[in-house]
This record gives structure tokens, C-alpha cells and sequence, in this order.
């Protein structure tokens, strides 16, 4: 879908373009502009598209000589051959782009020139020299007009390409820099300050340093404004992968959550559009929605390579291998790996192609190919190897060139000590005014805190209250029900059996049968029959067989009873188990169930797992959800026992534990 | 001579009914207690040639009597008769292998075809409880799907999802005859009965519980 829009989005652009220009009472100059702005939209598109738009576009502001927005139109161009794979094209074009800027004195746009030839051609046309020449003179220009995103992306870039030539101690000099600046941030807020925190937490990241990382990128997403959405979706899921790096998954995928939510409606921009599904499909992925994740990666993917990003594309593909593995899908597996392979010959992302050797490797192990399963991992083996060797030096040169840094860094310090000291005296004067305003807003939020904790708890009494009035009423219930049982079922039956006899008319013994089932029905609900003498586990089996016998559900057990829990925890197990089946058959529309209970010296636990729907999404404060989870969360509760709910689209599993 | 029998009931009136009964079917009555421990006590002392015991007694169960008798090897032949439909009881009495075992429901209707059967059979079982025992066996056993390798695994799913053996065997990149041998593997593993269809049939009907088994 998103790809359609996407084409059905440039396609309306190409029409507008062509209305402009057929427009002849408009001036030329407007023509162009409104051209040129529907260009930068499409800046992302599919190249040939870019391409086309740009060259036409050229061919009408060539004339006028307007040199900054044939520069900024030759930059666009440039990118789209770059992603068309006409590098030796795009570079001459970006040339001219800065060219052109300089004649119009256009700095952001010679800025983004630079920077451009220095990401596209780092590895190819650009020597490591050329390369800090180009950054050195963004840099410059960029702290010249105050443009600090600019500055911050010239050094983020720098360390880049100095971690890659392993010229750590460029390297951590940027980062110093970097520092400072973000120091000086602070003082002149600008609406480029994500950007410039993005790029800082980038570098963090690429340094290790993940805590820092995940600090700057909370700020660039408080710094980011509204308008600029599809930066907003990016922070969001780096954000959420250091996280991942880190170990915390649950923030993280809140993180890919968020992403999703960002982007308006009528959103058109393919490659955040891409970026935006690969977003969500992390957020699916980690929580555990695989088939939904493979899809959402699978449109990332097909954006991408309509766009032909072949460097975006891997990342989409290492889910999917991963995700067809776990579903055991190893043909598919293998497939996908082999077209991730394919792509990582022009992109060289080593961790990348060392997970696709091992994806493949499983697989084909997985199938029994054990020829193929071996040659992977054989390649997998070396490639790790050297990977794991080439970390390990890295490590030691960082590691000398920072004691070297540490040294250079101490009298440097001293000297920008002596400028910021003037700079301090004026803070601390604007310190001492923030501290009695600070003063003042915290006394208000203290009262506005305590009112909330106050009405917290009121709310919380008040929750505590409806599930007493909910317990009630529902034992009100079930007596009204075991009444009208009676009354309904048994006693109308009697009655009508008395009639006969009164009328001495022949009574058949089905009719009796009839009452003597009703009897049993309604008692068997009240209490489990003999539930003392036959003992937990026996009951259980009954209860299955019974709601096998009632109902269209096939329930599965393993019950591992080693050690016994006390009699009164057997009841509360039993009705537990009870009220999962009862939700299950009222509300999951599940075909299956599967019951594990396994009590041994480690403790109790009991799973209930079905094939239904799921339960629905439960919104805070809502206490209108089924009073059987209720019940059963109080039930657990008085047997010291810790029950958790899992749901999803797939099913719902309760899990209770009572430790020993 | 006509039989003997020892009646054990603690709802009276259920006892009585089936002590005239019993007469009628030419049985020579010996004893009928209400109380489990009395009723064992004659038994071991008179010796009948049957009892009729409840389950659900004071003093002592129908089936505890039951164990009594078999573990002092006294002949007499021993008629279960409940109102509990649930397996368990049935299962326990059948270990013990009693000779008869009467639904109170149909207590008095079956009375007659019981003696009869044990006399020429020596067993007579009511057919509800011997259907619901059967039924029950059928049931999905996880311990038997464990057994299963990955491999046969994901065979075993795709019969489920009614693909054909070659079908399974190009997925997997294996020749139809590994699969056929997946397949007599698994029937195998899961004691299935060898009918035409019976993996057909079982995957189909147990499909929904392979995704909610432990990896």
C-alpha cells in the first residue's frame, strides 16, 4: 500500500509539474520554484523519477542562470543517481552542485554538497585526505554562520571515517569538540539542535558508549520540532536499537512503538515511509507478532529496493531469515539470506553478512544439507574470526590513542577554561534568577503532586471497592442462578412428572433420567464431585473430559504432581483452572487448549495456553473486563501464588507460580 | 441353591429397591448395610457369591471394599453401582476388576442383563462408561508429541495443513520416500492405530495443539 501511494504520490507531482509549466501567466521564476519545491519532496523517491524531474527542471532554470537553485537541483539529481548506481554521473554532479553554491554564496547548500560527496564517495573517488579536507571546510563554514547541526554532522561524519581508518586519535579530538559544542547548544536553542543532538548520540554509539548515546537521543526527540516528522521516526528506532544493545527490550520496543505513531496520513516520503515499516517491524517483532513483523519488514524491504537502497535492505532481511528460521520456513530462510548476501556485496556490512552465513547455516542444517550447512559455517567461522581480530585491535587502538587524548585534552581544557570563565559569571547571575523561579514552579508542583497522590489513592479505594461490589454482586448472581437452575430446570420437570402421576399417566424413565442429569449438573458446578477423595489431579482430568463433553473445545494436559500443594491451595488451583477453561470456551473462540501443571521441589507452576484471539486490549481504569480474571488474580492471591496474563493474536496463556 | 448377596447403600430407599429386585431375580439376600465398614465385615464373614456396593459411603467406599476383596482373594463376584459418571471411579474399579458396574440411573433396568452377562460372560460394564474410557484414549498426548524430532515435526504439519508428500518432500528438499519414512516414524511414535488416513485424520483433529506445545 505504502508503495502505491508513494507512485500514485509522484505521479500527481509529474501532473502538477506539468501543469506549472504549461501555465503561462505565471512568471518563469514562480514556475521554477514551485517545481523545484515539489522536487525536494521527491527527493527520496525512485531515482529514475528523480532523475527525470531534476533534468527537466535544469533544462528550464539553466537559462536564468540562477546558480543556487541549479545547485540545489543538481544535488537532488546527484542522489538519484547515486541510487541508481551511476556514481562516476552523481559525483560530477555534485561537484557542479558546490560549484554552483559558491558562485550563488549559498553555504548550506555548498555544506550539504560536501557532505554528500564525502558520504556517497568515501570508499571510492575520495582519498581519506580528501575527505577530512572536505569535512574540515564544512566545519568551518558551518561554526562561521553559527550553523551547528552542520558542524556537529561534519565531526559526526569525521570520527566515522576516522574509526575506519582507525585513526582513533582524530577521532576522539572530534568528539572533545562535539562536547563543547553541545555545551554551547545549550545557550543558543535552535530549531537544528536535534540534528545536532542526533548526530552526537550517533557518535556515542559508535564509541560505545551507550548510555550517552541513548541520553542525546532522548534529547534530539525532545529537540526535534513537529514539522519534521520523519526525523523524529528515525531517533525513535536508533534510540530503541542501543537500547536493544543494551539489553532493555521492553523500553525498546516502546520506542519502535512510538515510531509508528508519528508520520501523518497523506505521509509520501518513501524512504521514511520505509524506515517507518521497519520501525514497526521491530516493534512487532520483539513482541513476538512474527508473521505481522515479517510483513512490516517485507514492505520496508520492497520500498527499498524499488528506491534501489541497497544499503538500507539488509537490515530488513536479517529480521525476515530470522523470523522464517523461527517459523521453521528454511527454504525461505535460505532464500532470503542468499538475497541478503547478494546485497551485502555492495553495502560490506560485516555484522550483517555474518548473521545471513549463520541463517543459512542453520537452515541448511536444519533441512539436513549438511554440504551446504558446513560450506556456511565454514565462511561464517573465518569471517568471525577476522571480525573478532580486527574488534580486538581496534579495541587496543582506541584504547592508546584515548590515554594519548586524555593528556592533549588536559591542556586544552585549560585553555577554553580562561573563555568559559566569562561566559560562567554570566551564567551563575542567570543561575541564581532560574533557582528562585525553580523555587517557586517546584513548591507548585509539590501541591499539584500531592493533590494526584491523593486522588490516586482515592481511585485506588475506589477500584478496590467495585471489585468488592463486582465480588458480591457476582455470588448475588450465582445464588440467583443456582435458584433459577432449580426452579427452572428441576422444579418444572417435577412438576410436570407429579401431573402425570396424578393423571396416572405412564411415565417414561427418560423423563426421570432427564431431572436425575440436571440434579448432577447443577451440584457438579457447586463443588467437584468428591473433589477430597479423588485428589487434585483427578479432578482436573474430569474437568477436561467434562468441558470436552460440553463443548467444542480439545483440551491437551501434562500434569507432573511430585510434590503436593496443601488441600485448601488444591481448591483454589482447581477453580483457577476452572475459570481460565470457562473464559476460554466463553471468549477465546479457541479450538484448542493445553493445560501444564509441574510441582516439584522448585515450586508450583501451572500454564494455560489456548489458540484463540487473544484477550482484548485493556485500557487503564477499565474494570469492565471479564470477572473471571479477576477472580482469578484474587484467587491467586489468597494462595500466595503469582499469576501473569500473555496475549496476543494468537492465543492467551495464564501462567500461576507459587514458589516453595 | 439359589445365589447370595450382600447389598451395601446408604440411601435406603435405592437399597430396597434393589433388594426386592434381587428377590424377584431369585437371589437370596444376606445382608444390606448403609454403612461401608459393617458391610465388609459381613462380607468376610458370610462369604456371599455377590456384592452390590455403592461407591460413596460412610465408613468406607464402595471400591475401598472392593480392594479388600480382591487383596484377600475371596470369591465373590463384586457389582459396582454408582451415580457418578466421571472416569475415574470407573477406572479404579476395572483395575480392581470388578464384574459388574451399574449406573444407579439405570440400576434397576440393568439389573437383570448384569447377572445374566456375569453369569455366562463374567463381566457386564455399563456401555456409556466404556465409550467415554474409549474416547478418552484418544485424547492428544503430549508426552508422545515430545517424542517427535524437529524434522518429523514439521512433516507432521504439513499433513496437517493437507499438503501431499511430495509437496512436504520439496519444502524440504528430500526425496518422497524420506518423508513416507517421517511418516511411518511418526504413526509409530504416537501409537497410532494403522488405518488408511488415521495420521490424516489425527493431524487434522490435533493440529491446534502443536502450537502450544513447549519448544
Amino acid at each position: 500500500m505504502a508503495c502505491i501511494s508513494v507512485i500514485y504520490a509522484q505521479e500527481c507531482a509529474k501532473d502538477s509539474l506539468m501543469n506549472i509549466w504549461q501555465d503561462d501567466t505565471q512568471t518563469t521564476d514562480n514556475r521554477i520554484k514551485a517545481a523545484f519545491t515539489l522536487l525536494k519532496e521527491h527527493t527520496y523517491g525512485i531515482p529514475e523519477e528523480t532523475i527525470g524531474l531534476s533534468k527537466a527542471l535544469l533544462d528550464l532554470a539553466e537559462p536564468l542562470k540562477d546558480y543556487q537553485t541549479l545547485a540545489r537541483i543538481r544535488n537532488i539529481m546527484a542522489r538519484g543517481y547515486y541510487f541508481q548506481g551511476k556514481t562516476e554521473e552523481s559525483f560530477k554532479q555534485l561537484q557542479q552542485s558546490v560549484d554552483y553554491s559558491l558562485k550563488a554564496n549559498d553555504i548550506e547548500s555548498v555544506m550539504l554538497g560536501k557532505l554528500n560527496l564525502v558520504s556517497f564517495f568515501k570508499f571510492t573517488y575520495l582519498s581519506q585526505d580528501a575527505c577530512y579536507k572536505l569535512l574540515y571546510e564544512v566545519d568551518s563554514l558551518a561554526s562561521h554562520s553559527k550553523n551547528w547541526s552542520y558542524a556537529a554532522d561534519a565531526k559526526y561524519t569525521t570520527v566515522l571515517i576516522a574509526n575506519d581508518y582507525k585513526d582513533y586519535a582524530l577521532s576522539l579530538k572530534k568528539v572533545g569538540e562535539l562536547e563543547l559544542l553541545l555545551n554551547r547548544s545549550e545557550l543558543e536553542i535552535d530549531d537544528n539542535n536535534g540534528r545536532l543532538y542526533f548526530s552526537a548520540a550517533s557518535i556515542y554509539k559508535s564509541l560505545g558508549n551507550y548510555q550517552k548515546a541513548i541520553d542525546f537521543y532522548t534529547k534530539a526527540i525532545n529537540a526535534v520540532p513537529e514539522s519534521k516528522a520523519e526525523l523524529k521516526v528515525i531517533v525513535y528506532i536508533k534510540r530503541g536499537e542501543v537500547k536493544l544493545i543494551k539489553g532493555d527490550t521492553l523500553n525498546a520496543v516502546s520506542d519502535f512503538k512510538a515510531s509508528t505513531n508519528i508520520l501523518p496520513e497523506d505521509y509520501t516520503n518513501s524512504k521514511t515511509l520505509a524506515e517507518e515499516n521497519y520501525g514497526n517491524g521491530l516493534y512487532l517483532y520483539y513482541t513476538k507478532e512474527y508473521s505481522a513483523a515479517f510483513k512490516a519488514f517485507d514492505k520496508a524491504l520492497e520500498i527499498n529496493e524499488m528506491s534501489n537502497r541497497t544499503s538500507s535492505v539488509t537490515y530488513s532481511l536479517l529480521y525476515m531469515s530470522r523470523i522464517a528460521l523461527q517459523n521453521k520456513a528454511y527454504g525461505q530462510a535460505i532464500e532470503l539470506c542468499t538475497k541478503g548476501l547478494d546485497y551485502i556485496k555492495v553495502s560490506n556490512y560485516i555484522e550483517h553478512k555474518l548473521e545471513f552465513l549463520k541463517n543459512s547455516y542453520l537452515a541448511y542444517k536444519a533441512l539436513g544439507n549438511i554440504n551446504q550447512a558446513l560450506s556456511f559455517y565454514e565462511q561464517y567461522k573465518a569471517l568471525d574470526d577476522e571480525f573478532f581480530n580486527e574488534e580486538k585491535a581496534k579495541a587496543l587502538a582506541k584504547q592508546e590513542a584515548e590515554n594519548a587524548f586524555a593528556l592533549e585534552r588536559q591542556e586544552t581544557n585549560l585553555k577554553y577554561e580562561a573563555n568559559l570563565k566569562e561566559e560562567q559569571d554570566k551564567r551563575k547571575r542567570m543561575i541564581v534568577y532560574g533557582l528562585i523561579v525553580l523555587v517557586f514552579v517546584g513548591l507548585v508542583f509539590l501541591a499539584y503532586m500531592n493533590q494526584r497522590k491523593r486522588k490516586a489513592a482515592q481511585r485506588e479505594q475506589e477500584l478496590q471497592e467495585q471489585y468488592t461490589h463486582q465480588l458480591l454482586d457476582d455470588i448475588e448472581e450465582e445464588r440467583g442462578r443456582i435458584a433459577g437452575d432449580l426452579h427452572d430446570s428441576v422444579n418444572h420437570s417435577l412438576m410436570q412428572l407429579k401431573e402425570k402421576v396424578n393423571k396416572s399417566m405412564p411415565l417414561s424413565s427418560t423423563e426421570i433420567s432427564d431431572v436425575i442429569a440436571k440434579v448432577r449438573h447443577i451440584s457438579h458446578n457447586l463443588s467437584p464431585a468428591m473433589f477430597e477423595q479423588i485428589g487434585l489431579i483427578k479432578s482436573i482430568e474430569e474437568l477436561c473430559r467434562s468441558l470436552m463433553e460440553t463443548s467444542s473445545l480439545k483440551i491437551s494436559h501434562q500434569l507432573d504432581y511430585l510434590q503436593p500443594l496443601s488441600k485448601k491451595q488444591e481448591l483454589q488451583v482447581y477453580r483457577i483452572i476452572e475459570e481460565a477453561m470457562t473464559n476460554i470456551i466463553k471468549h477465546s473462540k479457541a479450538t484448542h487448549a493445553f493445560l501444564k501443571l509441574k510441582s516439584d521441589d522448585a515450586g508450583f507452576a501451572l500454564s494455560v495456553k489456548d489458540n484463540g484471539k487473544g484477550m482484548p486490549p485493556q485500557k487503564e481504569g477499565q474494570n469492565t473486563f471479564s470477572f473471571g480474571l479477576h477472580s482469578i488474580k484474587q484467587r491467586s492471591k489468597a494462595i500466595r501464588g503469582i499469576v501473569s496474563f500473555t496475549s496476543t493474536a494468537n492465543g492467551t496463556e495464564v501462567n500461576l507460580r507459587i514458589t516453595a | 441353591m439359589k445365589p447370595t448377596i450382600i447389598i451395601a447403600d446408604d440411601h435406603a430407599i435405592t437399597a430396597k429397591g434393589m433388594e426386592s429386585t434381587l428377590i424377584e431375580l431369585g437371589f437370596s439376600v444376606l445382608g444390606n448395610h448403609q454403612n461401608g465398614i459393617n458391610a465388609l465385615n459381613d462380607i468376610l464373614l458370610q462369604k456371599p457369591d455377590y456384592v452390590l456396593l455403592d461407591v460413596r459411603m460412610p465408613g468406607m467406599s464402595g471400591l475401598d471394599i472392593a480392594e479388600v476383596i480382591k487383596q484377600n482373594s475371596i470369591t465373590c463376584k463384586v457389582i459396582i453401582y454408582t451415580m457418578f459418571t466421571e472416569l475415574t471411579f470407573y477406572e479404579r474399579a476395572k483395575s480392581l476388576g470388578v464384574s459388574g458396574y451399574l449406573l444407579k440411573e439405570f440400576a434397576l433396568e440393568d439389573l437383570e442383563k448384569c447377572i445374566k452377562s456375569i453369569e455366562n460372560t463374567g463381566v457386564w460394564h455399563h456401555p456409556m462408561l466404556e465409550q467415554k474410557l474409549k474416547a478418552s484414549k484418544n485424547v492428544f498426548s503430549p508426552e508422545l508429541y515430545a517424542k517427535l524430532t524437529t524434522r518429523e515435526r514439521y512433516v507432521l504439519e504439513g499433513i496437517a495443513d493437507s499438503k501431499s508428500t511430495k509437496a512436504i518432500a520439496e519444502e524440504l528438499f528430500v526425496s518422497q520416500r524420506t518423508v513416507e519414512s517421517h511418516r511411518r516414524s511418526i504413526i509409530q511414535k504416537l501409537q497410532l492405530p494403522k488405518k488408511k488416513n488415521a495420521l490424516l485424520m489425527w493431524a487434522l483433529e490435533n493440529k491446534g495443539f502443536f502450537g502450544l506445545m513447549d519448544d
